[in-house]
C-alpha cells in the first residue's frame, strides 16, 4: 500500500515528458497549419459554400452525426473565408507556442470543422491528431518550443492553490493518455494486419506500393521489385505495431522503439506520399522521447550558441586592451 | 507543491480511472469481430461518436492493392454524348509528383469509392461464406442502398465539376464509369508482358440539374 501511495505522489508531483508533449504540440501544430496551406488553392471548391459536397447537403450530415461545425453556421462566403483563414492563423499559433491552451482548444474547434466539412479527404493522422488534441489540453505542452508572452503564467497565479496544485497530476493524466493512445493504435492495426492475407504471405508492400495513389515514381519500384525487401519490410511492419507497447513499457527499449516507429514513419511520409499522417504519428511518439528530445534540444543549443561565444571570446582581449590602455591615458 | 496532497492523489486517480474507461471503450470498438465486441458494439459506439470516434485499420487486414478510379462522359444539350474523360488521374499524378503535403482532391474519388466498397464486417463475413457455399448472398439493406445512392450522386456531381469545359460549358447530364485495375499478381511479378485484369461499372446517366 505504502508503495501505490508513493507511486501517486510521485506521479501527482513531479511532472514527466514535459519536452515530449511540448514537441508534440508544435509538430501537430505545423500538420493541421499544413492541412490548411496544401489545400488553400483548391479551399472553395473542397470547403466553400459551393463545394463539390453542397452546403446544405453538409449540415444535414453534421446533424444526423450529432456533431457540429463552424461552417454549418452560415452558407455565406465571407463566413467561410473568415473561419477557414482564422482556422489557419490558429494552426499557425499552435505551432509557434502563441496563446496557450485556449489557443490549442480554438485549433480543434476549427480543425473538427474543416474535418466534418468533408470527411472523405480524411486519413488515420486526422483521426489521431482530433483525438490528441484535447488530451494536450491537459498538459504543459507550452512549456518548450513556445514564444511564451508570460500572461498564462501570471493568470496562473490568480487561481487558487487547491486549483493550481492539480496541474501536474493533470499533466501526467495527458501524457499517459497519448502514450496509452498511441499503444492502441498500433495493437490495433498490427492485429487487423496478422489476418490479412497478404500481410501474412510477406507480400502487402508489393501490392501497395504499386497502388498509382501512394506510388513515388523511380523509388517505389526499387522496393516492390526486390523480393528481401517486400518480404522483410511486410514481417517487420507486423512484428513492430503488435509488439510497440512492450517496447515501450520496458524503459531501455523505449527510445528505440520510438525511433523505429519514426523511422518506419518517415518511410511511409516519403514513400506513399503521407506526409500529415506520417508526421503526426511522429508527433504523438515524441511522448516516449522526452529525454532523447531534451537532449537534441540541448546539443543543437549548443552548437548555435558556441559560434556566438566563440566570437565574444575573441572580442573580449581586444576590449579588455581598449579598456586599459584608456584606463592609463586618463591617469 | 506539498500541500493539497489529499486533493491531488483524488484527482490522479479518478483521472486514471476516467482514462482506463475511456481506453477500454476504445479498445472494444477497435478490435477486430470478437464476441464481446458484437455483443456491445452499438452501445460503446454510441459512447465515442463522433468525438472519440477512430478507426486503426490503416491497410489492414488487406492493403489497398488495385487502381481504382472513374472516367466520366456528358450529354449535351443537342444530345450528343462525349467521349469518356479520365476525371480522377490527373489528381494522383499530382500527388505522385508532390510529397511534402500533397493537395487531398484525389481522395474526393478514392475515397469515396472506398467507403462504397467497405460493407459492415459482420455483413461482409456472412456474404464472404454464402458466396463459399454458392448461396445468394445477402442483399443490400436499405441503409447500405442509401450510402451507395449518395456516393453515386457525390461521383456524379464531382464529375460534372471537371467536365465543365464540355458541350460549351453545359452540359445536361453525366455519366460515370467507375474501374478497378487489378495489377499483376505476385506470382508473376517477373512477367513483364502481365498486365492485369480491368473490371468497369457504368452508373445511370444523372441530370446535371438533379446534382448540381
Amino acid at each position: 500500500m505504502k508503495k501505490f501511495i508513493s507511486t501517486v505522489d510521485r506521479w501527482s508531483s513531479v511532472p514527466f515528458g514535459v519536452v515530449g508533449v511540448s514537441g508534440t504540440r508544435a509538430l501537430l501544430g505545423f500538420v493541421g497549419l499544413m492541412f490548411y496551406v496544401s489545400q488553400y488553392a483548391d479551399r472553395d471548391y473542397l470547403f466553400g459554400p459551393d463545394a463539390v459536397l453542397p452546403w446544405r447537403e453538409f449540415v444535414a450530415q453534421v446533424h444526423s452525426n450529432g456533431s457540429f461545425s463552424l461552417y454549418a453556421w452560415s452558407s455565406s462566403e465571407a463566413w467561410f473565408q473568415l473561419v477557414f483563414h482564422l482556422g489557419l492563423i490558429t494552426a499557425l499559433m499552435v505551432t509557434l507556442g502563441i496563446g496557450g491552451r485556449a489557443g490549442l482548444a480554438c485549433h480543434w474547434v476549427f480543425l473538427w470543422s474543416l474535418y466534418e466539412r468533408q470527411p472523405v479527404l480524411l486519413d488515420g493522422g486526422d483521426n489521431l491528431a482530433y483525438l490528441v488534441l484535447p488530451m494536450l489540453l491537459a498538459t504543459r505542452c507550452y512549456d518548450r518550443f513556445s514564444f511564451s508572452s508570460g500572461r498564462a503564467k501570471r493568470l496562473g497565479r490568480r487561481l487558487p492553490t487547491q486549483v493550481r496544485s492539480l496541474a501536474t497530476p493533470l499533466h501526467n493524466l495527458g501524457v499517459v493518455a497519448i502514450a496509452s493512445q498511441m499503444c492502441l493504435v498500433y495493437v490495433v492495426s498490427g492485429l487487423y494486419k496478422v489476418q490479412g492475407q497478404m500481410w501474412q504471405d510477406g507480400t502487402a508492400l508489393f501490392y501497395v506500393l504499386r497502388v498509382p495513389e501512394f506510388a513515388f515514381p523511380g523509388v517505389s519500384n526499387l522496393i516492390y521489385h526486390n523480393d528481401f525487401l517486400v518480404v522483410a519490410g511486410t514481417y517487420m511492419t507486423v512484428i513492430f505495431l503488435v509488439y510497440f507497447p512492450l517496447g515501450v513499457l520496458v524503459p531501455a527499449l523505449r527510445p528505440w522503439a520510438a525511433a523505429m516507429s519514426i523511422s518506419f514513419h518517415v518511410a511511409i511520409g516519403l514513400c506513399m506520399g503521407l506526409t500529415g499522417f506520417a508526421l503526426t504519428m511522429i508527433a504523438c511518439d515524441l511522448v516516449f522521447l522526452d529525454k532523447e528530445l531534451g537532449k537534441a534540444v540541448s546539443a543543437v543549443a549548443n552548437l548555435a550558441v558556441r559560434p556566438i561565444r566563440r566570437a565574444r571570446n575573441e572580442k573580449e582581449p581586444g576590449g579588455r586592451a581598449v579598456e586599459v590602455t584608456l584606463a592609463e591615458e586618463s591617469v | 507543491m506539498t500541500e493539497h496532497v489529499v486533493l491531488r492523489r483524488a484527482v490522479l486517480i479518478a483521472g486514471a480511472a476516467l482514462l482506463g474507461a475511456y481506453l477500454s471503450i476504445a479498445a472494444l470498438t477497435q478490435t477486430p469481430l470478437n464476441p464481446v465486441k458484437l455483443r456491445y458494439y452499438d452501445e460503446m459506439n454510441a459512447l465515442t461518436e463522433p468525438y472519440l470516434s477512430q478507426n486503426w485499420m490503416l491497410f489492414a487486414p488487406d492493403p489497398l492493392s488495385d487502381d481504382r478510379g472513374i472516367l466520366a462522359r456528358a450529354k449535351c444539350a443537342n444530345g450528343r454524348a462525349t467521349g469518356f474523360y479520365d476525371v480522377s488521374r490527373p489528381y494522383v499524378a499530382r500527388v505522385q509528383h508532390d510529397r511534402f503535403f500533397p493537395s487531398r482532391i484525389n481522395r474526393l474519388v478514392s475515397g469515396t469509392i472506398t467507403q462504397m466498397d467497405s460493407p459492415d464486417p459482420v455483413l461482409a463475413r456472412l456474404r464472404n461464406k454464402e458466396m463459399e457455399k454458392k448461396k445468394r448472398p445477402v442483399p443490400l439493406l436499405p441503409y447500405e442502398k442509401t450510402s451507395r445512392k449518395e456516393a453515386e450522386t457525390f461521383l456524379a456531381r464531382y464529375s460534372l465539376s471537371q467536365l465543365s469545359n464540355v458541350c460549351d460549358g453545359s452540359p445536361s447530364a453525366v455519366q460515370v464509369r467507375m474501374y478497378v485495375h487489378e495489377l499483376p499478381s505476385w506470382s508473376r511479378r517477373k512477367d513483364s508482358s502481365a498486365r492485369g485484369t480491368t473490371r468497369f461499372e457504368d452508373l445511370k446517366w444523372r441530370n446535371a440539374e438533379d446534382v448540381g
